[in-house]
């Protein structure tokens, strides 16, 4: 069974992975210098939403046998068939591009494709551990990813300029406050939780696994933007695909050190590695939960073997980019309706019992 | 079934069994790049490192001057067009992870350097904090650097162009020039790079160096007397010094020293060593170097005064009446005065004169860049950001933003918090 802080390093890392890659970028191109101010804005909204969850949601069964309870085998397919795609359309972009920004910063003499076999294959063994494993790992790794990146953000100092988080409300207040609602798709691996509440002791630990990992995801997705928006000046900040990467490559300390990238690929890798396998675990639970399949390691290969088939269909990395943006748009809606949703149906569906 | 386990790991051994692909000594590393301008599209030197000739390489001998690099000029539309073609005329494959340096001749310069924008930013080979430099010929400075006491070609050039202690170039690398072309917050200045026009002494020799035996002769530079006197109390009786116009006699031509100025990505004009020491003050790059002036009462005796700018100079902006106060404190220690003046009787004094000195030369270089030349190289466009709430308005403004419509007062403060090691009553 995961505790609750494997819980939440487990939900810290699956936030943080997305402002690794490009994620800040999409950001910076809905709300110019001012992403940060939505990023705070969307991390009270989450916690307000989450907090919407944690009232309507009082089973500690996960997402898709509380609908089975709710709205019986149909319910329990649709949510299960809904879950499937939130979450594949999460992970999809991460397996396109990952392999493809390996071979952009790290190995450009080997072929992304050989990179993305090997990386399915890392993500399949790491399913096949099982979740709690990969809990255990986390809760090891995620403290030491966090001191990395305090002492990533401290060498940036040199870097930063103030004059560059001006103008302050950046592309306007309602790119920020309106169209930069679609900022809360950076929450949505909070998804997740729904699935892993089944692999926790109690509901309590759902609850206060949720509320900790958004307000902790959200504030290293501050950190982030702030640094990146501090330090590249607008609209030359659009133009970088991994804005991360673009400030590690800043730090300067002489010649003695001038190359942290080297420290935060590593970092990076372990970090996207986990994130994929936890996806990969989970996703393959919800099949097998939906459709009410035997749980077998075979299961894990074949959805592998689908999700690196979809990631394949954008032919370009901008593509694949594209595809990423209109993802974020709209995911966020079903992450934070579902559970409310189903939470509801199955309360009155308990009331009537009662009642009955 | 342990066993079998234990067994799948064996081939992760393989993993870590060094580099795959290219070997570290199978490839020839850039350390400098010039860009000049040629008949059909550009002619790119390419100066990569000799490892054997450097300190620590096969040989463990090292080298000095021309025998640590060499140089290999191509004619290309694009700079890795030039490195591809390069790749086929030496044996190693060319590298450009460890370039220092970019030099544009001033004639590519004033086209504009948006291609070389274009192509630092999308690249990874090449570090952000790669130094750009403007010569009045790339190619032959890159020829012209043979460095006399470093046996690294890198090193030569971070020590000449990250040089602390040193103001006479601006410390302005490849990144800022990036942001300050696409965001157009404000125009950049780049370090100017040249070589002394000189006559070679063949009396006067060093030492043999290097494996290969070639004697280092010294040179005397002509062109230090065309660099013209400073006018005023500011560096007084020093020379406002073009690169190649250092008055100095040494092996090693290349020189770096003053400031290339630009509008947008185009180069406009060049400036002098002085105007370069006044550019770092006002945007508090101005790090640790040595000032010469004089007393207003006695202005044939020189004051030499290490001076230090510890915070960066606050700008106050009159948006509406288009007018800026410029705040500059410089700590001093005096270095050097003549015997028969007792400076110590008129510290207060001095720093008086010093200030009125700085604030008169410090103007007439903003005079000249915003009034004459129109080049926002301080960039107040970018300082009035904060006056504005969204980028579309900032934009709309930035539209009717002229340079030559400002005016600036300059406010010095000098502080003389030491003597030296010595104190006369």
């Amino acid at each position: 069974m995961l505790t609750q802080k494997q819980l939440t390093t487990v939900l810290v890392n699956a936030i943080a992975v997305k402002m690794l890659l490009t994620y800040p970028r999409v950001l910076i191109l809905m709300c110019g210098n001012a992403a940060w101010i939505n990023v705070l804005y969307c991390t009270g909204l989450a916690v307000l939403l989450f907090g919407a969850i944690r009232l309507a949601y009082n089973t500690d069964k996960n997402i898709i046998d509380a609908a089975a309870e709710a709205g019986g085998t149909w319910l329990r397919i649709t949510v299960g068939v809904i879950l499937f795609i939130i979450m594949s359309a999460n992970v999809v972009s991460l397996i396109r591009v990952f392999p493809e920004i390996i071979r952009l910063v790290l190995l450009q003499n080997t072929r992304e494709d050989l990179i993305g076999v090997i990386f399915i294959a890392a993500l399949i063994i790491g399913a096949v551990c099982g979740i709690e494993s990969i809990g255990r790992v986390h809760e090891i790794f995620i403290p030491i990813a966090g001191i990395v990146f305090v002492v990533f953000l401290l060498l940036l100092i040199p870097k930063y300029n103030i004059e560059l988080i001006f103008p302050i409300m950046g592309k306007g207040t309602s790119d920020i406050f309106i169209q930069g609602i679609s900022g809360l798709s950076v929450f949505s691996d909070i998804m997740l939780l729904n699935m892993l509440i089944s692999h926790t002791n109690s509901i309590d630990n759902y609850k206060r696994a949720g509320t900790k990992s958004i307000l902790i995801g959200g504030i290293c997705a501050f950190f982030i933007i702030a640094a990146y928006a501090l330090s590249y000046a607008y609209p030359g900040s659009e133009n970088f695909l991994i804005p991360i990467y673009q400030l590690e490559r800043m730090i300067y300390l002489s010649n003695f050190f001038s190359r942290f990238e080297a420290i935060f690929q590593f970092i990076w890798t372990i970090s996207i590695l986990l994130y994929g396998s936890v996806y990969l675990a989970v996703i393959t639970e919800v099949w097998e939960t939906s459709f009410k399949i035997k749980p077998a390691k075979i299961n894990i290969i074949s959805i592998a073997i689908v999700l690196t088939a979809i990631s394949a269909f954008p032919d370009s990395l901008s593509i694949a980019t594209e595809w990423e943006i209109f993802i974020t748009k709209w995911i966020y809606i079903p992450v934070f309706l579902l559970p409310i949703a189903v939470g509801l149906l199955c309360n009155i569906k308990r009331k009537k019992k009662d009642g009955g | 079934m342990k066993k079998a386990k234990c067994l799948l790991l064996i081939p992760l051994i393989f993993t870590l069994s060094s580099c795959v692909g290219e070997e570290p000594n199978d490839i020839a590393y850039v350390t400098a790049l010039g860009i000049d301008k040629a008949e059909s599209g550009y002619l790119y030197t390419i100066q990569f490192a000799k490892p054997n000739k450097i300190s620590g390489g096969s040989s463990e001998e090292g080298g000095s001057g021309g025998d640590i690099v060499e140089n290999i000029s191509i004619e290309a539309p694009t700079i890795y067009s030039a490195i591809n073609n390069a790749n086929s005329i030496v044996s190693k494959n060319f590298s450009m992870s460890h370039a220092k340096i970019i030099v544009v001749s001033e004639e590519t310069a004033k086209e504009g350097l948006n291609g070389i924008n274009d192509t630092l930013s999308r690249n990874d080979e090449i570090r952000p904090g790669v130094y750009i430099a403007i010569a009045e010929n790339a190619g032959e400075y890159l020829e012209e650097v043979k460095p006399v006491i470093e046996v690294n070609p890198s090193k030569y050039y971070q020590l000449t162009y990250e040089n602390n202690n040193e103001s006479s170039i601006p410390k302005n690398t490849a990144l800022d020039f990036y942001f300050a072309c696409i965001s157009g917050d404000e125009d950049c200045v780049l370090p100017l790079a040249g070589v002394a026009e000189a006559d070679e002494k063949s009396e006067t020799t060093n030492e043999k160096s290097g494996s290969g035996g070639e004697e280092d002769k010294s040179i005397t530079n002509k062109s230090q007397q065309e660099a013209e006197k400073n006018e005023g109390g500011f560096e007084s009786g020093t020379n406002n010094k073009l690169a190649g116009q250092a008055g100095v006699t040494i092996t090693n031509k290349s020189e770096a020293m003053g400031i290339a100025i630009f509008k947008e990505d185009k180069y406009i004009e060049k400036m002098g060593s002085t105007e370069a020491e006044i550019y770092n003050m006002l945007v508090g790059k101005f790090r640790d170097d040595y000032l010469t002036f004089y007393a207003d009462s006695t202005p044939e005796i020189p004051i030499t005064v290490k001076t230090e700018e510890r915070v960066k100079p606050k700008y106050k902006i009159n948006k509406e009446k288009k007018e800026i106060d410029i705040y500059i404190r410089l700590i001093c220690e005096l270095q050097s005065v003549s015997e028969k003046y007792r400076a110590e009787r008129s510290i207060e004094q001095i720093e008086e004169s010093i200030s009125q000195m700085t604030d008169e030369r410090l103007e007439n270089f903003v005079k000249t860049l915003y009034g004459e030349l129109g080049a926002d190289v301080l960039g107040i466009k970018g300082k009035l950001k904060s006056r504005f709430l969204t980028i579309d308005e900032y934009e709309e403004y930035c539209k009717s933003f002229k340079p030559e419509e400002w005016k600036f007062n300059i406010h010095t403060e000098i502080k003389m918090l030491r003597t030296g090691m010595t104190y006369y009553n």
